[in-house]
């Protein structure tokens, strides 16, 4: 499997502190990748910054073989990179279906001329971009709630509008953030199904940030561990809940020392 | 035959365009309503473009009427003081217009909201100083503008000047709309909605906000470039924020981020001094006791409202 | 040399004026998060207050201050509750745009009452005082010793009352002010008194340096809209800092260049803060 990202001694520093320090990690294509830590960790900055919505102060980030270090937030898309924002985060006053159509625009090409003259081009790309839109929430299953406005829908359906939109840029890596938050257990397992899903049949690399560790420990293949900016760890769901870093990351030195204490106990 | 219903709406509108003016020049006092008549297609053509920035893009753009300002000046200097036909003052009008939209745009788009209307509030008061001290007539104005005269038309009466306004605002409705239609329009919206969402889907937020800035700021320059010689003289006075705050009231009253709204806004605003004679002279006590309980009720304005009413019932339908 | 002094003891009197508006709309933007352009009206109305009572009851400047202070209560308890409070939950654009319409309604419900035609505020200060070649009048004397008390009882109060911690609560985060039990619609139409308030006492003062007319309160408006941001939102020692040095600047300004083109020294700064740093000088944004 070829790796569709890497990133090369990240650091990010806001004033005096230094949030993300020399981070490096490999995304491998189609898989589903996952990156955690406690609060405060950096993870969510590093997310950020990889998604260029920060600024790099070191390091890089390549994306299929491309340096993307530099790239303005607004270029990703292009590239075939989508993210989500956590908290449901949707265009309010629009229809479902409108919020979907939104993503075409790194897909489409019309300008201001091809807009006052309705041009061949305008009419060829707002047809195939409703029926894009059309096939994400397909896939999804939303088809129904097309004409809803988004902010009437349930909280967690909103969360997944807010992942049709960045399906709708025909993304390879889909940087979900905190998808799973606010939801209830039912939700969640319905949104990591379907996270899943949209890994399997559409071949999408899939690169979480998450707090809900049954979530992540269910849906990746594969996860990374931050802590005070810097990778404690990285492995499969199981290396990582049997890695006393972690451990002591999640519950602290205390923890470890009391589960020392008790096996040596029970022995 | 549904193209026929599409249409249709415009084709009563074209008609009614093409018969009444002539048909109110023909009666006594017809000079009045004609007069009435440009003002609010005048209106609908500042409201119109207005309406792209604030009411599709969500920004708090306080300079239209200063950027109108600049068109009518630069449209008199050039057709007036150096004798270039009319046409072409027209175009330099709405260009000038563009880029000092552009040179004001550049530094204030990236601030945000608050940032962003006291910024172009100074702008405003800046280009007031500039009319009244570094340009013909000062406080006064220029006077005795002359009348245009376009492909041998010579625009001396009313009736020609209404189809003229008529005709642009029927022209710069069609731009607002193709655009808001199309996927600038969508971009536009969609970083007023949430500009760092849209950002992930490749929308780069100043360049969109500087796009519809530029057309708004165009369309503006051209309107003032065609008030100047119909009211057959222009001031500072003329394209100060009072001229705004109607503005605003119009838009919030037709509805913000409407194609309709800004037209019906001007409409019901033009005509009410009109029906209150004698407010007239405080017709802004008017619009103020107008535009607060708006946005307080009915922050949709009447075409948003409409708008909301329709969309409701087809999710309805889809439902059942 | 002489010249140069009388310069800056006008910029010291024109910073006066300028800081002690802008901190009221300082106060109020704290607490209300949205730029209130109506407030030169605010500041309009105190000085028209204060021409009423003169004029029609009784020629005591002093009680016409009071009548500026009641008015302005009223009028701020008013404006808060019925005006902006109605759209706190919804984006700002909200209160903005209502913001724009009070100006309106304050405007031209101006010049209905009080016509157009400019009136004169007489009071016993207008006497201009000499001292050696420099002139002052007392009335401008006034408005810098009230300048300086209001800064240091307005930062006395912020920063030593119960009510002024709670004030300050409120602007830094309403939800959870609420929930250490600060009755957060009470304090904010406090706030916003208190702003209404300062604004027609600045016009109680200031009125009868200039002629009173109902647009007023334009210019002044933006000077305080100007030193705010330059200062920083929600900086009220930025406020001052920038106001002074405004005032200071138009004085030399006008003493020296174009006098015409004074207030462009002020959107000058402002263009220049909003390019190089638009959080202000200690923007807390």
């Amino acid at each position: 499997m070829a790796t569709i990202m890497e990133g090369k001694k990240v650091v990010k520093r806001f004033g005096g502190l230094v949030a993300v320090n020399e981070v490096d990690f490999a995304i491998e294509e189609g898989e589903v990748f996952g990156l955690i830590g406690p609060n405060g960790s950096g993870k969510t900055t590093l997310f950020n910054v990889i998604s260029k919505v920060y600024k790099n102060d070191g390091g890089q980030v390549f994306f299929r073989g491309e340096d993307i270090t530099n790239l303005p937030p607004h270029d990703i898309a292009f590239k075939g990179l989508g993210r989500t924002y956590q908290g449901s985060k949707v265009f309010p006053n629009l229809t479902l279906m409108e919020n979907v159509i939104v993503g075409r625009h790194c897909r489409t090409k019309v300008n201001l001329w091809d807009a006052l003259l309705k041009t061949g081009r305008y009419r060829r790309e707002e047809k195939a971009s409703r029926e894009k839109a059309l096939e994400v929430l397909e896939l999804i299953g939303l088809t129904d709630r097309k004409d809803q406005l988004v902010r009437d829908l349930p909280y967690a359906m909103r969360s997944i509008a807010g992942i049709c939109i960045a399906l709708a840029t025909e993304p390879v890596l889909l940087m979900l953030d905190e998808p799973v938050a606010g939801l209830n257990p039912t939700e969640t397992m319905e949104a990591m199904d379907m996270v899943k899903k949209i890994r399997d049949t559409a071949g999408i690399t899939i690169f979480l940030v998450e707090h809900n560790m049954r979530a992540i420990m269910s849906t990746c293949e594969r996860i990374m561990v931050i802590n005070f900016g810097q990778k404690i760890a990285e492995g499969t769901p199981h290396e990582i809940t049997n890695n006393p870093q972690v451990v002591e990351a999640y519950l602290g030195k205390g923890y470890l020392e009391y589960e020392a204490t008790e096996t040596g106990e029970s022995s | 035959m549904r193209i026929l219903r599409r249409f249709s709406t415009y084709l009563i509108l074209l008609a009614a365009a093409i018969l009444v003016p002539r048909l109110l020049s023909g009666i006594t006092g017809g000079d009045y309503y004609l007069h009435l008549l440009v003002m609010i297609s005048f209106w609908s053509i500042l409201g119109m473009s207005l309406n792209l920035v604030v009411g599709f893009t969500g920004l708090a753009n306080l300079a239209h009427a200063g950027l109108a300002g600049v068109g009518a000046y630069t449209a008199v200097l050039l057709f007036m003081f150096m004798g270039l036909p009319y046409w072409v003052s027209f175009l330099a009008a709405g260009l000038i217009a563009m880029l000092v939209g552009v040179i004001i745009g550049l530094p204030t788009l990236k601030l945000r909201g608050v940032y962003f209307a006291i910024g172009t509030l100074a702008i405003t008061q800046v280009l007031s100083l500039i009319f009244l001290n570094a340009m013909p007539g000062g406080s006064d104005g220029v006077p005795d503008v002359p009348h245009l005269t376009l492909w041998g038309i010579n625009f001396a009466n009313k009736v020609n000047y209404a189809y003229l306004f008529l005709f642009f605002g029927f022209v710069v409705f069609i731009i607002i709309r193709r655009v808001v239609n199309s996927r600038i329009g969508r971009a536009l919206v969609a970083v007023r909605e949430g500009a760092d969402l849209a950002a992930t889907t490749g929308v780069n937020i100043v360049y969109y906000r500087l796009l519809g800035f530029m057309i708004s700021a165009f369309i503006a320059g051209i309107a003032g470039a065609l008030y100047a010689p119909y009211m057959h003289y222009t001031c500072p006075a003329d394209w100060t924020i009072a001229q705004l705050l109607t503005l605003i009231t119009m838009l919030a009253v037709g509805g913000f981020g409407t194609l309709w709204g800004p037209i019906v806004g001007a409409a019901i605003l033009t005509a009410l001094p009109e029906i209150l004679l004698p407010l007239k002279d405080f017709i802004f006590i008017i619009y103020g006791l107008i535009l607060i309980p708006t946005i307080i009720f009915a922050p949709r304005g009447i075409m948003g409202a409409v708008s909301d009413l329709m969309r409701r019932r087809r999710a309805k339908r889809v439902e059942v | 040399m002489e010249f140069l002094i009388q310069i800056i003891i006008n910029g010291l009197v024109q910073g006066s004026m300028i800081v002690i508006l802008a901190l009221g709309l300082s106060m109020m933007y704290s607490i209300i998060r949205m730029i209130n352009f109506a407030y030169g009206e605010l500041y309009m109305l105190g000085a028209y207050f204060t021409w009423m009572a003169v004029t029609y009851i009784t020629n005591n400047y002093f009680f016409g201050i009071i009548v500026a202070i009641v008015g302005g209560v009223f009028i701020g308890f008013l404006v808060e509750k019925f005006a902006f409070r109605p759209v706190y939950g919804r984006a700002r654009l909200n209160m903005f745009i209502i913001s724009l319409g009070l100006v309106m309604l304050f405007q031209e419900g101006g010049t209905f009452i009080w016509t157009g035609y400019p009136k004169s505020l007489r009071t016993p200060f207008l006497d201009p005082r000499r001292f050696g070649p420099y002139v002052i009048t007392d009335q401008r004397i006034i408005v810098v010793v009230v300048t300086i008390i209001a800064v240091v009882a307005l930062l006395l109060f912020l920063n030593r009352t119960k009510l002024g911690t709670a004030m300050r609560a409120t602007a830094g985060n309403r939800l959870a002010a609420n929930f250490c039990g600060i009755n957060v619609p009470r304090v904010t139409s406090y706030a916003f008194i208190i702003g209404t308030v300062i604004a027609c006492i600045c016009g109680a003062l200031i009125g009868p340096l200039l002629m009173l007319f109902p647009l007023m309160g334009a210019g002044m408006n933006i000077r305080s809209l100007i030193v705010i941001v330059i200062g920083g939102l929600g900086s009220i020692h930025g406020a001052i800092i920038a106001g002074y040095v405004l005032g200071m600047a138009e004085s030399f300004f006008a003493g020296y260049l174009w006098m015409e083109w004074t207030s462009v020294v002020g959107y000058v700064a402002l263009v220049a803060t909003l390019y190089l740093k638009p959080t202000g000088l200690f923007g807390r944004e």
